[in-house]
């Protein structure tokens, strides 16, 4: 399991600093998976970032904490952190994970290196494991002998989930958006493949995406992330269902959805601020359609709505659905 | 037969018939070189017979002392390729290190090694050989480090460039997670994937580091107890009147070599670059 406490973590730019992550705090238990939502930009990247500390040189990680299974990680020494979290504790599905297999050798020959630098383990078991592990994501074991390039996208992210779920298993799995380079029905097999092994071993799974429909369907909770803070946080049917921050209302209303009756799918004008100078108050005012006066002047606090439900506005408890009226395309 | 041709006709389309050429040239130049000592006459053996003209005894002709040519060519070889393949190998490696650190690691590291990389690369190689020449002796050794000393600079800079922008690949970064460490990285995964233009470089290197032992000897600062292509040059030189073959066989054997060795480097870079040979193709 995961718990991450006021995670803060800004970037040094030449006009000043990026607040790219602020207060982020949330927790994943075993077996449950946590779906981070939000547009370009919005610090969902940024968190998983922190989270592995493979932060670029200009990152810096504010203030914050970080257990895996009860241990604090961010405070560990780089090298500790290197051997003992990486992949042992913490594994990454990345952006484009076709990419993240090295092109000049064989997945057999990554898979095995990569199950040998963390345990102690013969070649040959590094071998039978890795075959057992690459036939959890229905690909023969002679794959292993492949060159990525050889591989399609979909077979080398059935790879990239075998390598991070399986391998090692650990106990935290990050998945930033694993599946935004495939096509549809790729994407469809690898997420129920993904959302099977979740089942099947004590994971927990952090899910990052900019795709609502996609959270909707993987994850137990949700957390909706707008200029590099959790805005709504909750158990995911309950946020389905009684959202009560605008932005979490907008981004519901995108969806088309098959059941519901046609209407038209709104969109939210303007675009994110500037991480540099986020505006005073709540952030998302500039855009909100409810924005009163106070929304501009104080920053709106955390209220509770439920035992699992919280979201950071000022009207968090007189907001309906059907009040919060965006554009229409 | 048909095998044979195939095998061929698909080795001329990979490489292009120049650097097939070449590449079999290279070859024969090789083995003759390494079995040089067992089927040539002695190149040192010294006979009353002197300034012979190409006869089917001395195809290449005798020299000042009466020496077959045509063997102290086929010695020569050894020496081209020994400074050859030992500067270029030592340029590369040096280069492919230095550069790779400097790239991967960036900041001071990378500042350190490029300032290292620029003084270097502006030293005149030529001088800095004759300086190595009256310092350490004609010698041989000193002569293929010195030239690797000085040519690694620009195997150096092709391989920080590589290293800038295969650290952002994702591949680096998911070996960053996996739990990888800095030396892995930069060995395992930098290196290799960014190594083929220095290869490619590395190549052309030899050729010219043959040239470059080849002008040391002309000038008389080569390794007296080697024979090498240069110095035969050299000799013929006062020759040159009345028995052109003394400097016109090594001169040719040391085109021939330059000229393949090139060839080859170019296509290899071409082969290795998929971008460029998408272009030629």
């Amino acid at each position: 399991m995961i718990e991450v406490k006021d995670l803060t973590m800004h970037y040094k730019a030449t006009l000043g600093w990026v607040k790219a992550v602020n207060d982020v705090t949330f927790s994943v238990d075993k077996h449950e998976s946590l779906g981070i939502v939000g547009e370009s930009g919005a610090g969902k990247s940024s968190v998983a970032i922190a989270l592995l500390r493979i932060l670029p040189q200009n990152g810096v990680i504010r203030q914050g904490k970080v257990l895996v299974d009860g241990l604090e990680v961010l405070s560990l020494p780089g090298s500790t952190f290197r051997k003992e979290i990486r992949w042992k504790k913490i594994s990454m599905i990345f952006q484009a994970s076709m990419d993240a297999l090295d092109p000049v050798y064989t997945v057999g020959h990554q898979l095995i290196s990569i199950l040998r630098l963390h345990r102690n383990v013969s070649k040959k078991e590094a071998r039978k494991k890795a075959e057992a592990a690459v036939g959890r994501v229905d690909l023969r074991s002679s794959i292993l002998n492949s060159y990525p390039h050889e591989l399609s996208g979909g077979m080398k992210q059935r790879v990239m989930i075998a390598l991070s779920f399986l391998l090692i298993q650990p106990s935290v799995v990050l998945a930033d958006e694993p599946t935004s380079a495939l096509d549809v029905l790729v994407e469809d097999r690898v997420l129920k493949q993904m959302k099977k092994l979740q089942g099947e071993s004590d994971l927990s799974v952090v899910h990052i995406s900019h795709n609502v429909s996609t959270i909707l369907t993987m994850c137990d909770k949700m957390a909706v992330m707008y200029a590099g803070e959790f805005v709504e946080y909750g158990e995911i049917r309950t946020v389905f269902r009684c959202c009560a921050h605008p932005y979490t209302i907008g981004l519901l209303k995108a969806v088309p959805s098959l059941r519901a009756p046609t209407e038209m799918l709104v969109t939210i004008p303007g675009t994110p601020p500037s991480l540099i100078q986020p505006p005073v108050g709540c952030t998302f005012a500039p855009r909100c359609p409810l924005a009163a006066p106070i929304c501009r002047e104080t920053t709106p606090p955390i209220v509770k709505l439920a035992d699992d439900h919280w979201v950071r506005c000022h009207f968090a408890r007189d907001i309906r659905k059907e009040d919060v009226h965006f554009g229409t395309l | 037969m048909n095998k044979v041709g195939r095998l061929f006709r698909n080795l001329a389309n990979q490489l292009g018939v120049v650097s097939l050429v070449s590449v079999i040239i290279l070859i024969l130049m090789t083995l003759a070189g390494i079995f040089a000592p067992f089927f040539v006459k002695d190149p040192f053996a010294i006979s009353g017979n002197t300034y012979l003209p190409p006869t089917y005894e001395h195809p290449a002709g005798t020299d000042s002392l009466g020496r077959d040519v045509l063997s102290r060519i086929l010695v020569g070889t050894r020496t081209a390729l020994y400074v050859g393949l030992g500067a270029a190998t030592l340029s590369s490696l040096l280069g492919t290190v230095i550069g790779g650190l400097a790239g991967f690691r960036g900041g001071w590291v990378d500042e350190l090694l490029s300032r290292l990389i620029e003084i270097f690369l502006v030293m005149p190689i030529f001088f800095l050989l004759i300086l190595v020449v009256s310092l350490f002796g004609a010698n041989i050794m000193f002569t293929v480090i010195a030239i690797g000393a000085v040519t690694w600079p620009r195997n150096a800079r092709i391989m920080r460039a590589q290293a800038l922008s295969l650290k952002e690949t994702t591949f680096c970064k998911a070996a960053v997670v996996s739990g990888a460490s800095t030396s892995r990285i930069l060995f395992f995964h930098i290196i290799p994937n960014g190594i083929a233009p220095v290869i490619a470089s590395s190549a052309l290197l030899i050729g010219s580091a043959v040239l470059i032992e080849a002008g040391l000897s002309f000038l008389g600062l080569g390794d007296p107890n080697i024979i090498s292509w240069g110095g035969m040059i050299r000799d013929g030189r006062k020759a040159l009147t009345f028995a052109p073959w003394l400097s016109l066989f090594p001169g040719l054997a040391l085109v021939v070599f330059a000229a393949a060795m090139s060839f080859l480097g170019d296509r290899l870079s071409h082969i290795l670059n998929p971008e460029l040979s998408k272009k030629t193709m």
